[in-house]
């Protein structure tokens, strides 16, 4: 794996690479899986905060820069990035979790990493930089491949620089645990808290437990009287606990070691659907997060995915391996392909120097 | 253009697809109207299946297309190719599922803006972007140009409220990106296509995000002696902590327009007002409202207005929303620019246009969203008289150029367009811009949809018009 020191190294070295794979800190493993002939380059070097301006709620940073160090920077000037993302702790960087599309459980009250995400800078497959979007709050300006390369998985080309968005942290936060009888009830009691005057940062659903977890924001004058409102809700079913379920969800250590894990996007009403057909599986963990619009699906051997991928497509859902072993398929279930995505990997990779969102050659 | 209308007359009836001249020049221009051209037909498909054969034939046929809803951008986006066709979408205005579990409205592209929210307001839920023009701007139009509004530092632009769309491309493709959840996989589609101007097709059905209403407003009206204490009081505010729902500052000229027209009530004497709006749960509210009341008590303000209830706030609400339709009370023309720049610049940039306007001796009011450093100066000047629209627009440029100087944008929310494509250059280097043609060339290689608009270029129509909208001059829609 090369490891450039600075924008002008990487490029030097992408000219020379025919096939090239960029990473991070791999801390998605089977996003990170590439057969022999294709070079990885880590971006891990290209690190540190560019520039941070509290009074215009902005960041710029290299991709490289660790998300734990920003989250660190942010939080010495009172503010976040709500939407969070996953594996901080380990390592991930900037570039890695927009190039992922991995936002943590904070998406559910202000949006991903997309809503947040104010212009970037990459290496195209033909070896030049390009920037889009801008550094401002607010900017209309040209086609908004900022947003395009979120979820790119370094196949479209390589991500340098990157400014975000960020906004005040709440004074306070606790967590509420709600105890569900069934996953009707979970999701009727999820619409209900994310429709709800509380103005949640977090909700998540774990399905294995059928346990909602709500995360309130508020300052601290404020947030007892609306935890109170949200135990009064459920009489008995609710009660607060501690922020440990926040960070396991963030760090994926509820994940088996060696298993694979899956992101699936879904929403409420497509829970109950699909928490049938994959408990029919036997050994499937399953958390919802964002307010039940994305399901992290975990088996502990990568042999159970394929039969993860039969339900999914059963429901014409997706899902986008994300950890786990390079001999187990991508993308699984229902399969997406068009024309036009063909035709925009021409467009910024004419060259075919990035493997295909198939991860083809 | 040689190309016979017969096959498209078969594809609708008769009496949608116009062609004399009555019916197409109504369309012959939008919301910007210094510009206008004459469309060879306007067609009014009334189903998803009746757009995507038009679209197809114009792509079979190589004749340039421009769709259109209600015809409301300010930044000549809408305005019709000569010789080519408008697709008006006004008939595919139905509200296809408003879904309070999933938070969801799937919508047709001709409904309005303001439809949704209120078809989703039994449920408590409400679709966030508040363009202006809401009352009559349509969806399409919203997602084609990533509309704005008054809420877009808490809340963001469309592009974050759209989840899916269904599109026809200029290819004549029919295409799904995203879906109805709020996460997906691989490369974000959706975010591409919005904003794209109606330069890769055009989308016949769009998920919407719905939020949920909030339970309580703190709405504040603030006077000050000068443009500069504004300007300040925002950063005060921003530096607090607190994350308003809408923070926006009007100037003496915009003042007195909008009390001309509404009699707002804003205070007399007012060098710059200043709105500031807290939202949330009524706990959370009854705590920020203390403090934000004693943040702005420490910014030089004479005169402080609270809003008593929901009827105060609206007309609180109601001398902004009205102010840029009422500067032409001041001025028979005006061009409204939208340039960002970092926030705390807002004060230097105000004071730079105000500087340009004396020299030029051009008048400018300004209107903007100060939460988010976009600026709206409204360059006045009289099209009758020989050369002030081009002062005005050479005035309007120097400020664009500016914004991109101190680090900001040449548009926050109204698009490139016609308007300001000249400047895109000036944003961008060369090669930024050639990726984003190679992008279009994707999805529109022989560049039928919407040509004329974004990229400079050779197509445009000449300068030939000036005034009011239409609609703006009725007080039917205002200029975010």
């Amino acid at each position: 794996m090369l490891e450039p020191r600075d924008t002008s190294e990487l490029q030097d070295l992408v000219v020379d690479c025919p096939r090239v794979l960029p990473v991070g800190s791999r801390t998605k493993t089977r996003l990170c899986a590439v057969d022999e002939g294709c070079q990885l380059i880590t971006t891990r070097g290209l690190s540190g905060i560019i520039e941070y301006q509290p009074s215009e709620y902005t960041f710029t940073a290299f991709a490289g820069t660790r998300v734990r160090e920003i989250k660190e920077a942010l939080r010495a000037k009172g503010q976040f990035l709500p939407c969070s993302s996953l594996y901080s702790d380990r390592g991930a960087t900037l570039g890695g979790a927009v190039a992922s599309g991995l936002s943590g459980a904070g998406r559910f009250r202000f949006g991903g990493l997309r809503d947040f995400v104010l212009g970037i800078q990459f290496l195209s497959g033909q070896g030049k930089f390009v920037s889009a979007g801008g550094k401002v709050v607010k900017n209309a300006a040209g086609f908004d491949l900022p947003k395009f390369m979120v979820g790119s998985l370094g196949r479209y080309g390589i991500i340098t620089e990157m400014t975000f968005k960020v906004f005040p942290r709440p004074t306070v936060e606790r967590t509420l645990q709600v105890q569900c009888q069934s996953h009707e009830q979970a999701v009727d009691r999820l619409a209900l808290a994310a429709s709800s005057r509380w103005e949640l940062y977090a909700i998540d659903y774990e399905a294995v437990r059928k346990r909602l977890y709500l995360r309130v924001g508020s300052p601290s004058e404020a947030i007892a009287k609306i935890a109170s409102d949200i135990v009064g809700t459920w009489p008995g079913d609710v009660q607060e606990v501690g922020d440990d379920y926040w960070q396991e969800t963030r760090e994926l250590s509820w994940v088996p070691d060696t298993g694979a894990l899956v992101k699936v996007p879904v929403s409420p009403r497509g829970i109950v659907r699909l928490q049938e057909q994959l408990e029919s599986l036997g050994d499937v963990c399953v958390r919802y997060s964002s307010g039940g619009n994305v399901g992290y699906v975990a088996v502990p051997e990568g042999n159970l995915l394929s039969a993860v991928s039969d339900s999914l497509t059963k429901l014409s859902m997706s899902g986008l391996h994300i950890v786990g072993e390079a001999t187990e398929p991508l993308w699984l279930g229902a399969t997406r392909s068009s024309h036009i995505e063909a035709r925009l990997k021409h467009a910024l990779d004419p060259c075919g120097r990035f493997p295909t969102i198939h991860d083809q050659d | 253009m040689a190309v016979s209308l017969t096959a498209l007359r078969n594809l609708l009836s008769d009496d949608r697809v116009l062609s004399d001249d009555a019916h197409v020049l109504a369309y012959e221009s939008d919301g910007l109207t210094a510009f206008k051209a004459e469309p060879r037909a306007v067609v009014i498909p009334e189903s998803s299946d009746e757009l995507i054969s038009v679209v197809q034939w114009c792509q079979c046929e190589g004749v340039p297309f421009v769709a259109r809803g209600s015809g409301t951008s300010l930044s000549g986006g809408s305005l019709p190719v000569d010789e080519g066709i408008v697709i008006a979408l006004n008939r595919l205005d139905k509200i296809l599922e408003i879904d309070p579990v999933d938070r969801v409205a799937v919508v047709q592209p001709g409904v309005v803006n303001l439809e949704v929210t209120r078809a989703a307001q039994a449920h408590g839920l409400y679709y966030a972007p508040d363009p202006s023009s809401q009352t009559i701007c349509t969806i399409g139009g919203n997602v084609a140009f990533n509309s704005g509004g008054a809420h877009c530092l808490k809340y963001g632009m469309t592009t974050n409220h759209v989840l899916g769309l269904k599109a026809v491309l200029a290819t004549g493709e029919v295409v799904q990106f995203g879906g109805r959840s709020r996460e997906q996989i691989g490369p974000d589609e959706v975010g591409l296509f919005c904003g794209s101007e109606g330069l890769f097709g055009v989308a016949y059905e769009i998920a919407l995000r719905l939020l949920p209403k909030a339970e309580s407003f703190h709405t504040v009206l603030v006077g000050y002696r000068s443009l500069e204490e504004a300007g300040n009081a925002v950063g005060v505010v921003i530096d607090s902590g607190l994350l308003p729902g809408a923070m926006e500052i009007m100037d003496a000229l915009a003042i007195e327009a909008a009390e001309a027209a509404v009699a707002c009530g804003y205070p007399k004497g007012a060098e710059a007002v200043l709105i500031v709006e807290l939202e949330g749960a009524a706990e959370k509210v009854a705590v920020e409202r203390e403090k934000l009341d004693a943040i702005l008590a420490q910014t030089g303000a004479f005169a402080t207005r609270v809003a008593v209830d929901d009827a105060d706030r609206m007309s609180i609400w109601k001398g902004r929303k009205s102010a840029f339709s009422a500067v032409g009370r001041l001025s028979p023309d005006f061009i409204v620019q939208d340039g960002v720049v970092p926030r705390s610049r807002l004060g230097e940039a105000l004071r730079r246009i105000d500087q340009m306007s004396t020299e030029t001796g051009i008048r400018v009011a300004n209107v903007f969203h100060a939460g988010d450093g976009n600026l709206h100066p409204l360059i006045l000047y009289n099209g009758r008289e020989e050369g002030s629209l081009e002062a005005a627009e050479a005035l309007a440029g120097r400020i664009l150029k500016m914004c991109i100087g101190m680090g900001g944008s040449i548009t926050g929310e109204h698009g490139i367009g016609m308007e300001k494509r000249d400047y895109l250059g000036d944003m961008f280097a060369e090669d930024d811009i050639q990726m984003m043609k190679d992008i279009r060339a994707a999805f529109d290689p022989d560049q039928i949809a919407n040509p004329g608009k974004m990229f400079p270029g050779p197509e445009a129509p000449a300068l030939s018009q000036h005034g009011v909208h239409p609609l703006e001059a009725a007080g039917i829609i205002s200029r975010e």
